[in-house]
């Protein structure tokens, strides 16, 4: 299929525009409209999105088939709307980007966002203002299409702005509720922390670049000749942009905003505060990867924060009650996993692991959702029990998400965490590593016989033998060691809390009050619908990326699909992949492979196992470990004080500012300048105000005698 | 003969000769419109500015052999048409207000 | 050309002047009223003296037809005699005037400044001889042929610093130009849009095609310069979207009339 020019691609245009139009038809007419018009229109905008999305895919397949993997930036499509900016060295304009990166991530937003807009046509049937809902939900789609779909950064940064204000405006939805309030501003604050880091990153690279351009930054980040230029940057730029990805992405420092997120309606927290908004981090990490591979040390850096990340987050989800919070920092910990397959180098693995994630968390959250709304928005786990037999439906795709964020073989999760896990351990860095640098700044010879040197040259060396180059390489390699172990321990601790939360939740005897255990009941189709669907997806959706050692025990037929994502990926990912990094157990190392994922497995039944004991075969287990560890169940309750830490190190210090600020404002700015200007003015006013007489016939007199005095300085050369 | 030709070249209109009449009806108008309080009369005053412009609209294009100045004159005629019928219905508004029609006691301008 | 045309000039031009020196002076609205359609009589004189037949008529029709009938219906329908209140002097008053008079003065500094009457006496004297060519020109055509007399080409080879070149010379000029539009040579757009494209061709409709066998009649019969026909091209064409939007302007105005004239409903 080539009868749309893939410079010219104009649906890619339309993927945007349709929640765009939806948003605004739901914003200015949704009140007057009736309920189910308000539906039709925001299901039926993703509903169009998808499918231009679905159109889209096509073209790039067809796109891709033509064109010759030449090292460049691969095949994709793009589609300028209009020249927003052309000034002197300043392009910009609102341009679109499809390539295989891209499309993964629009089919994640159009398909996850369809079916929750689905979802939320019953969650939020009684809603008066669900019109306001909607139309804030189709913006955020919108926002988020044109952040992953955005070929210059700062249309990226348009959508990276726009999700966070839909955020801001979905948590505090309710906004009658001053904490619900106060929790859709913490996030705000927090993001706008964020994004002035990336908005820092965006000008460090146009000031070293000159451009914003994807195509052409991954131009010269490819280039022998070029690159020289990036390289100087790479870290302090790669570094902004990864802390403003902390801040969206919920990293720490700055994670405090999502367990705080979930505030706003569930869907919401399925759609933005698990499937998307939140792995825009991830994505833009992913995009940038020929940036972020030139500095090792950065990618150290992403790869710790994100362990810890994930570490921190699931040790405090053992200890919530609240079902939402427990999903909250659940997600914390996966996006933590995300980050750290990116410090890793592991791209393919983080996107992969990004779609999985979507899928399974999207289904917890609503499936959460549909227990909350059959409980009466009862939130505490405590209070739950026993739903099995009473909401067979939602307990039945809550138990297959549970099965893939736990990690279990033939669930999605399986794949995409061990590839992380697997990823975490294999890869080395080689590019960058000290006294190497010199060599690539003098290298005349093309990049690829560069990487072929460094690739087969030194990373041996660098295992074997001594000498500066193996003091960095060990370092790495600790990094890497420490990077995998603290994922393995988090990973047996998510199977562990995430069984804790569903044994809590749907087994064992009923704590709800009687009252509310006489309404539970099973949620409408169209809330079941779309748990049914992402169950499904939660199950198959690992299908694309089989271990290499499974992988290879295939048919041939079979191969392109078992490991499709890999090779969907290759081209975004060819320049980190095949130059930058290195697997440390060599071309096919089916063995530690099986070893690595066999361990995942083995943490993983023995998380289960633990929960099973714990809260079904003795029950009275959790308040005897409790009793006896009191310090750290209240350390990880109050989640280790950093919201109390980041109150008095931010908040009240930027509130004792305030106050010196509003003495200063009030008794010199105001009393002094104000005050004084004001008197000056007020007393000139009081004589021209006799001019200001209301006789049209005098201004028009005023008029004309100026003209004369005009034309007077004119005629004496005055002027 | 030369003095023949000067003396007739007074007596003859030429372009100059249109513009100065034009000049002249425009500034009629414009002293009008700032002197007189009858409302109506300061309309026609704006007339008058009207048809002096449209005039030197006409001359200009009898001066360069064009037509568009004609066009020009007749979009001018239009929107007199328009403004003439709103002008009279905000006159008889005002006048059922305020039982007059002097410029001079709209003041609210001011406030 | 000769003394009588000039003589309607100064007639009309002087009751222009002494018409609205009347409108702005009379202290009965009815009387302003009255010797503004005479202005407006005048002015049609003047437009004709300037070619512009078409529009004088529709300055009739339209100034000294509807718009003063409206404002005559008006005045008599406020009958504003009883209201009218004792006139007093304000200060700004004779400011106004002066500045009106300085205005017309400064004009006529500026136009008048533009002009160099020795040139234009030369003008005319070109022209003039020119003239007595073409004419000379068009006696021995005439006394070949009995019926219609070709036009020659344009007497005058650039635009001369006189509004009164004959009747003639400006329609055969108009002529040339309306042939060079139909023979393709030129087209209305031309010089009027410096980044328009001068090669694109520029069609009149069938129906507006200036007639060939017509075009060689003797200007001054119908198709001409300020007829009706060249302006109404002009309409259709170059001006069809203002032309357009001045059916809105008046729509607008008439709903804007209404609301504004109807009396309130309590």
């Amino acid at each position: 299929m080539e009868p749309l020019y893939a410079d010219d691609f104009y649906f890619l245009g339309l993927i945007v525009l349709a929640p765009l139009l939806g948003a605004i038809i739901n914003g200015l007419f949704g009140a007057r409209l009736p309920r189910k018009v308000v539906d039709w229109v925001a299901c039926g905008a993703m509903a169009f999105s998808f499918v231009f999305a679905l159109i889209s895919l096509q073209g790039l397949v067809g796109h891709a088939a033509t064109q010759e993997s030449d090292g460049g930036f691969g095949p994709h499509l793009t589609y300028t709307v209009y020249q927003w900016i052309f000034r002197g060295d300043l392009n910009a304009d609102i341009a679109f980007l499809f390539d295989p990166l891209t499309a993964v991530l629009v089919l994640v937003i159009t398909g996850v966002g369809f079916l929750i807009h689905i979802y939320s046509v019953g969650y939020m049937a009684d809603d008066p203002d669900k019109w306001r809902y909607f139309a804030y939900l189709n913006l955020f789609a919108f926002a988020m299409l044109m952040l992953v779909l955005g070929q210059n950064m700062l249309v990226t940064f348009i959508g990276w702005e726009g999700v966070g204000l839909c955020s801001y405006l979905l948590i505090g939805f309710w906004y009658n509720d001053e904490k619900k309030a106060a929790a859709g501003q913490k996030a705000f604050i927090v993001n706008r922390v964020g994004d002035f880091f990336f908005i820092l990153g965006m000008f460090l690279i146009f000031y070293t670049a000159g451009t914003w351009d994807y195509v052409e930054l991954h131009e010269m980040a490819t280039s022998t000749a070029t690159v020289v230029q990036l390289l100087p940057i790479a870290f302090p730029a790669g570094l902004l942009i990864f802390l403003g990805c902390t801040g969206k992405s919920a990293q720490i420092p700055l994670y405090v905003w999502l367990p705080d997120a979930m505030a706003g309606p569930t869907p919401v927290s399925a759609l933005i505060h698990a499937a998307t908004m939140v792995t825009a981090g991830v994505f833009l990490l992913c995009r940038l990867n020929w940036l972020i591979t030139l500095s090792p040390a950065l990618m150290a850096i992403i790869a710790v924060t994100g362990a810890l990340t994930a570490i921190v987050a699931a040790s405090i989800a053992i200890v919530q009650n609240d079902i939402k919070r427990v999903l909250a920092y659940s997600t914390v910990s996966q996006l933590g996993f995300m980050f750290m397959a990116v410090g890793v180098g592991a791209f393919v693995a983080a996107i992969f692991h990004l779609m999985t994630h979507a899928f399974f968390k999207a289904l917890l959250f609503l499936g959460a959702g549909s227990v909350i709304h059959g409980m009466h928005h009862e939130q505490d786990i405590r209070k739950m029990g026993g739903l099995k037999s009473l909401m067979p439906w939602t307990h039945a795709t809550f138990l297959a998400a549970t099965l893939a964020i736990a990690g279990v073989p033939l669930f999605a999760g399986f794949y995409s965490k061990d590839l992380v896990l697997w990823n975490s351990l294999a890869n080395t860095h080689v590019l960058g590593i000290e006294g190497v640098m010199p060599m690539i700044e003098g290298a005349q010879n093309s990049l690829g016989a560069l990487a072929q040197y460094l690739t087969v040259d030194v990373a041996p060396v660098v295992e074997d033998a001594g000498g500066e180059a193996v003091e960095v390489v060990s370092w790495a390699l600790a990094v890497n060691w420490g990077v995998y172990l603290v994922g393995l321990i988090t990973a047996g601790l998510t199977a562990f809390y995430m069984f804790r939360l569903y044994f809590m939740t749907f087994h064992g005897e009923c704590r709800a009050d009687e009252e509310t255990k006489a309404h539970i009941h099973e949620s409408p189709n169209s809330m079941v619908g779309p748990l049914s669907i992402l169950g499904v997806l939660s199950v198959i959706g690992g299908y694309i990326g089989w271990p290499h050692f499974l992988a290879r025990y295939f048919p041939e037929g079979l191969q392109p699909y078992v490991l499709g994502l890999e090779h969907w990926l290759a081209d975004v990912f060819a320049v980190s992949n095949e130059f930058r990094l290195v697997g440390r157990f060599g071309e096919s190392p089916y063995g530690p492979e099986a070893i690595a994922a066999s361990a995942a497995i083995v943490i993983a039944g023995a998380g289960i196992a633990l929960a099973y004991v714990m809260y079904i075969k003795r029950p009275e287990l959790p308040g005897v470990i409790h009793e006896r560890t009191t310090r750290i169940y209240k350390v990880l309750m109050n989640k280790y004080y950093v919201d109390e830490a980041y109150d008095f190190l931010f908040v009240r210090s930027t509130l004792w500012l305030g106050k010196a600020s509003y003495w200063f404002d009030r008794y010199i700015i105001a009393g002094l300048l104000v005050g004084g200007v004001a008197f000056m003015t007020q007393s000139l006013g009081a004589v021209l105000s006799n001019l200001q007489s209301g006789s049209v016939q005098r201004y028009a007199t005023y008029i004309t005698l100026a003209l004369v005095l005009i034309f007077i300085a004119i005629f004496y050369g005055v002027i | 003969m030369a003095w023949v030709s000067t003396l007739i070249s007074y007596w003859e209109p030429t372009l100059a000769h249109y513009l100065l009449l034009s000049a002249a009806v425009f500034s009629i108008g414009l002293i009008g419109v700032m002197v007189r309080r009858n409302a109506l009369i300061v309309f026609m005053s704006i007339e008058l500015m009207l048809n002096s412009v449209n005039l030197s609209f006409i001359s200009f294009a009898r001066y360069r052999f064009e037509m568009d100045g004609h066009v020009f004159a007749f979009f001018i005629m239009a929107v007199a048409a328009a403004e003439a019928a709103v002008a009279l219905a905000i006159v008889i508004h005002v006048f059922r207000h305020k039982r007059g029609v002097n410029v001079d006691e709209m003041q609210e301008l001011k406030y | 050309m000769g003394f009588w045309e000039p003589l309607f000039f100064w007639l009309f031009a002087f009751g222009a002047l002494i018409t609205s020196c009347a409108v702005i002076v009379m202290r009965n609205p009815l009387y302003c009223a009255l010797t503004l359609i005479a202005d407006f009589f005048c002015f049609a004189a003047l437009y004709v003296l300037l070619s512009a037949h078409f529009l004088a008529v529709v300055q009739i029709l339209v100034y000294g037809g509807a718009i003063m009938v409206l404002f005559l219906f008006i005045i008599m329908l406020l009958n504003m005699r009883r209201v009218r209140p004792a006139s007093r002097f304000q200060v700004h008053y004779a400011i106004a005037t002066i500045a009106g008079i300085m205005m017309f003065l400064f004009a006529a500094w500026a136009i008048l400044s533009a002009v160099d009457m020795e040139e234009v006496a030369e003008e005319r004297e070109r022209v003039a001889e020119q003239i007595e060519e073409v004419e000379q020109e068009e006696e021995e055509v005439a006394l070949r042929t009995a019926s219609a007399i070709p036009g020659p080409e344009a007497p005058v080879d650039a635009p001369v610093l006189y509004a009164d070149v004959n009747e003639l010379a400006v329609e055969q000029a108009y002529a040339q130009t309306l042939r060079a539009w139909r023979d393709g040579h030129a087209t209305p757009s031309d010089h009027k849009y410096p980044d328009f494209d001068p090669d694109r061709t520029y069609e009149l409709p069938p129906s507006l095609q200036p007639d060939p066998e017509q075009a060689h009649v003797v200007p001054g019969r119908e198709g001409l310069y300020g007829t009706f026909k060249p302006v109404s091209i002009m309409l259709v064409n170059r001006f069809v979207i203002p032309f357009e939007l001045t059916a809105v302007l008046l729509l607008a105005s008439i709903v804007g009339a209404m609301i504004l004239a109807k009396r309130r409903v309590a």
